[in-house]
């Protein structure tokens, strides 16, 4: 059995970090500045949008009863989750 | 820096490039990345790191659709993408590392290989793959599957490059996943592999935020004009095309390294 999952998440994740991303460099254009948070803030929610939308795919599973199936995705997305963590400790 | 009036010329190649990607078949990447370094000019981390964005942004449009139809297979994803994440961001480390010379020459090899497995198949009419069934998994299969995607992985973030090249054979031949299927999990893990490792790139600052959304917004009308097209137009011509336009600038790629290594 596969679950279909909302894509909502995956879909807003990546369109919020791009209209924040956007917004970034359009103020650092008009202020003439080169380093900004919020641009950052941005790339960050695009780059964390795959991962969420994987975990509501889980979500998904173990609300239809695919406890095995959904275990699978929580363990990857951990596994992937503690190779972002590692990285940003580095 | 690249200069803001460059801009819709960079948006204008996105539509390019997804049209012509989309119509050989494969993902964006393998040409964002030669037309970053050659075309525009700038740095190779600064390429990788803004083509992996661009990775990300555009395969969430085709992964969403997967996503609603409920075509991503699970065990595939959860036996390949742990790997695969690792590699990417392993991946990242050596280009962060290695200089930038070394990684042009390595991707100029990796084009020319790319590019001549493609003239490879159109020739001999090759690459459709297996029907896959499902019974055919073995713990080898996938101890297998999960070591090829380390190598997938690798080459995705060591090369700003999605991997589906790679990830769906690996599915399709290895796991004996079926053809659509593959390709629908596929496209999540791309998604997955280059946000890993873009990550390492994010950190020092190397993305080019711009170029990536401009190449991205371009990319994705781009690919679906492509994928329309595509029923029309004799894909064995333009997979022939694209794999010349591969082929030149691969040989590029590895001369103007080569010069610079030898200099």
């Amino acid at each position: 059995m596969r679950a279909k999952a909302s894509p909502k998440v995956l879909r807003i994740g990546v369109a919020l970090g791009l209209v924040i991303t956007a917004l970034g460099e359009l103020i650092k254009y008009l202020l003439g500045i080169n380093e900004l948070r919020i641009t950052s803030l941005g790339l960050y929610i695009i780059v964390a949008s795959p991962i969420a939308s994987l975990i509501t795919l889980g979500v998904e599973y173990l609300r239809l009863g695919s406890v095995k199936e959904a275990l699978m995705i929580f363990i990857t997305s951990l596994v992937i989750t503690a190779s972002y963590i590692m990285v940003l400790i580095h | 820096m690249i200069s803001e009036l460059l801009i819709p010329l960079v948006l204008v190649s996105g539509v390019g490039i997804g049209l012509v990607s989309a119509m050989a078949g494969v993902g964006g990447g393998v040409l964002v990345i030669p037309f970053l370094i050659l075309g525009l000019g700038i740095d190779v981390r600064v390429a990788v790191a803004t083509s992996l964005l661009c990775v990300v942004i555009t395969s969430s449009s085709a992964a969403s659709v997967y996503l609603r139809e409920g075509l991503i297979d699970v065990k595939a994803l959860s036996n390949l993408e742990p790997t695969t994440a690792l590699g990417a961001v392993v991946g990242a480390y050596i280009t962060l590392t290695l200089p930038p010379h070394m990684i042009k020459f390595a991707l100029g090899i990796l084009l020319l290989y790319v590019s001549l497995t493609m003239i490879k198949s159109v020739i001999k009419g090759v690459g459709r793959g297996v029907e896959g069934t499902y019974g055919g998994t073995t713990p080898l299969r996938r101890l297998v599957g999960a070591t090829l995607s380390f190598l997938a992985g690798l080459a995705s973030g060591t090369f700003g490059i999605g991997g589906g090249v790679v990830k769906v054979p690996i599915m399709n031949l290895v796991l004996r996943v079926p053809m659509k299927v593959a390709v629908a999990t596929s496209s999540l893990m791309v998604g997955l592999t280059a946000s890993a490792g873009e990550l390492p790139y994010l950190i020092h600052g190397l993305p080019n935020p711009l170029l990536a959304l401009a190449l991205a917004l371009g990319i994705v009308p781009g690919a679906t004009l492509g994928a329309k097209l595509m029923g029309r137009l004799r894909t064995r011509y333009v997979k022939l095309i694209f794999s010349a336009i591969l082929l030149y600038v691969s040989t590029q790629l590895v001369i103007t390294s080569l010069m610079r290594w030898v200099s």
